[in-house]
């Protein structure tokens, strides 16, 4: 669980988020929505700690962000990128640095920590890659087993930024739904995304930011009712409605 | 790095590679330190020099070969090829940038630099050579890495860079060498860099330097796996990343250092040991970096002991032959890694 008080941040001298207040509860998938610049991934990376803001509070579990030892965050939140450099790795060998907090790079590691990674990778499917050297793999697999990494973490509240992007369309809906499973099992999720309809279709809650601030907040129904979508992202918005199921198409707005 | 595998290192499992590995190496850095030993310009009798260490005669020919010139030599080969080789395994780890190496971005010229200004004008610091070199190669590691860090360039740019460094500071070395033509015996030689003139005066400092640095870099070899996961992974999996960034590199700069402290600019060891122990032991640093140790002293030990007997009598400065390998090695290396980016 997330909670982010009074939140100011500001590039240079040069205000960006003012006053920003924000609580993500345990159990909840809330995608963050926006254009390019809108600071959906600075929003992001101030929430994993590593990013210094300049005033107000961030509360992790109900914990001081700022006061708290990065390695206890690290057991708390986990924090997918939009990219990073492929690891001259197996993945079996990079799902095992998600224990990393745990294990902190001792030497040897422990047995708990080898049945913890052995499990997630047969949940995720991917055992049969496990020896595989990342560099050999495809993008879409790659992803796959970053959120194995993830999963070996096991944290409470999870970022992801953008995870889907550059993926096949199967391979997105898969991710997105290994997200709900986890808000299922009561985790927080918190998840950028740039289209739209997956938003709408995945989360219980959308946030749609802009210059740095929130611009809209609510579930998909409440936005799409409200015209905020249309709004923030100057399209028109249809609405289906098939067998009690809401269906959304995103028309341009001429 | 694909054909490499294709034909040369069979399919077998990692792990299967890893076992080999550990048995392998140790064993080769034996044989070839041996050799180290036996071969040479001179013929000696092993067993006259051992003779004369357990009577004590000390004045004898081939003792004095065998332990004032031999044993030192060899040892700082050994010293030198592990030290750069662990230095090149954590400069690619922490910038992450498999085209770094000490000598390319210019670590070793920062630390020859510093050298030859101890030499020429800070002569009363003499004894503490191998520490001139380290914070020569401290200096231009962090100048490389506040470089790549403040611009973002991309990997081939900052190696670029690096490389640009490294001809600034052998003018500078040059310079240093023109204005004091007598305080420094051969510039030439040290910066091709030679394992000739090595002794026990000089490799045993270097040495209290460099074993202790590759025993903390074993020790803590598991961040080193995941900082080379990048700064934005390492972030979140509770690494301090600017503060392990420095300490790895002041780390890496002790290691190169203290080669250069005796060794000279010995070039391209950091790049091809570790490219090469990789594709036995895979990018696990705590397999990577103890392996690389009798690795690159392996490394080193051969090409020290080809240099000296390959034309005999005249010995070529180990130097150039690792140039000879390790420059077509850099090629190739910026062709594949180009075609993977």
């Amino acid at each position: 669980m997330i909670e982010i008080r009074d939140l100011s941040f500001s590039y240079g001298k040069t205000p960006f988020t003012e006053h920003l207040y924000l609580t993500l509860n345990d159990g909840t998938f809330t995608a963050l929505i926006g254009e390019n610049g809108s600071g959906k991934s600075t929003l992001l990376k101030l929430m994993t700690g590593n990013e210094a803001f300049s005033s107000g509070n961030i509360l992790l579990d109900g914990k001081n962000l700022q006061t708290l030892k990065k390695n206890e965050i690290a057991r708390r939140l986990s924090y997918f990128p939009q990219s990073r450099p492929i690891p001259d790795m197996t993945a079996k060998e990079v799902v095992m640095m998600g224990r990393y907090p745990y294990t902190r790079g001792k030497l040897s590691v422990s047995k708990n920590d080898i049945l913890t990674v052995e499990s997630v990778m047969t949940d995720m499917n991917i055992s049969h890659f496990a020896e595989r050297n990342m560099k050999t793999l495809s993008f879409g697999e790659r992803q796959r087993i970053y959120l194995t990494m993830l999963l070996a973490q096991d944290t409470g509240t999870c970022l992801f930024d953008e995870p889907t992007n550059f993926m096949d369309i199967s391979a997105k809906f898969a991710m997105l739904s290994k997200l709900t499973e986890l808000k299922k099992q009561g985790k927080c999720i918190l998840c950028i995304l740039h289209d739209i309809s997956l938003a709408l279709r995945y989360a219980d809650r959308i946030i749609i930011m802009k210059n740095g601030n929130i611009f809209a907040d609510g579930s998909p129904e409440e936005l799409c009712q409200n015209g905020m979508i249309e709004k923030a992202f100057d399209i028109r918005l249809q609405t289906y409605e098939t067998n009690g199921e809401h269906t959304y198409i995103i028309l341009p707005n001429t | 790095m694909n054909i490499l595998q294709k034909f040369f290192i069979p399919k077998y499992s990692l792990k299967t590679k890893r076992k080999a590995a550990t048995v392998i190496f140790p064993i080769l850095s034996v044989l070839t330190f041996a050799a180290a030993l036996l071969f040479g310009a001179s013929e000696i009798s092993f067993s006259d020099a051992l003779r004369s260490l357990i009577s004590g005669d000390t004045g004898n020919t081939d003792f004095r070969i065998l332990f004032y010139i031999r044993l030192p030599r060899a040892l700082g080969a050994f010293l030198a090829g592990a030290s750069l080789a662990v230095s090149g395994i954590i400069i690619q780890a922490v910038l992450n940038n498999p085209m770094a190496a000490p000598n390319l971005i210019g670590v070793n010229a920062g630390a020859g630099f510093f050298v030859i200004l101890t030499m020429a004008i800070f002569r009363g610091l003499l004894p503490y050579l191998p520490f001139a070199a380290f914070l020569g190669a401290l200096l231009t590691a962090l100048l490389i890495y506040a470089i790549s860090a403040l611009t973002d360039a991309g990997k081939i740019t900052v190696t670029l860079v690096g490389i640009a460094v490294g001809s600034i500071l052998t003018a500078g070395i040059n310079t240093v060498k023109t204005l004091f033509p007598d305080s420094v015996y051969d510039v030439s030689g040290f910066l091709i860099g030679g394992l000739s003139s090595v002794n026990f005066a000089s490799v045993l400092p270097a040495g209290a330097m460099i074993v202790p640095a590759l025993l903390i870099a074993f020790l803590f070899s598991g961040k080193l796996d995941a900082l080379s996961l990048g700064a934005e992974v390492a972030g979140g999996l509770g690494i301090r990343v600017r503060n392990a960034r420095l300490l790895w590199l002041t780390l890496a700069a002790v290691l190169a250092g203290a080669a250069v402290s005796f060794a000279g600019l010995i070039g391209f060891v950091g790049l091809i040991v570790p490219h090469v122990m990789r594709k036995f032991v895979g990018s696990t640093h705590r397999y990577l970096i103890p392996l690389s140790v009798f690795g690159g002293g392996t490394f080193l030990l051969t090409a020290d002991i080809l240099s000296r007997i390959l034309f005999i009598p005249y010995e070529l400065p180990v130097g150039i032959l690792l140039s000879l390998v390790g420059g077509p090695f850099f090629i190739f290396l910026i062709l594949t890694e180009r075609r993977c980016s």
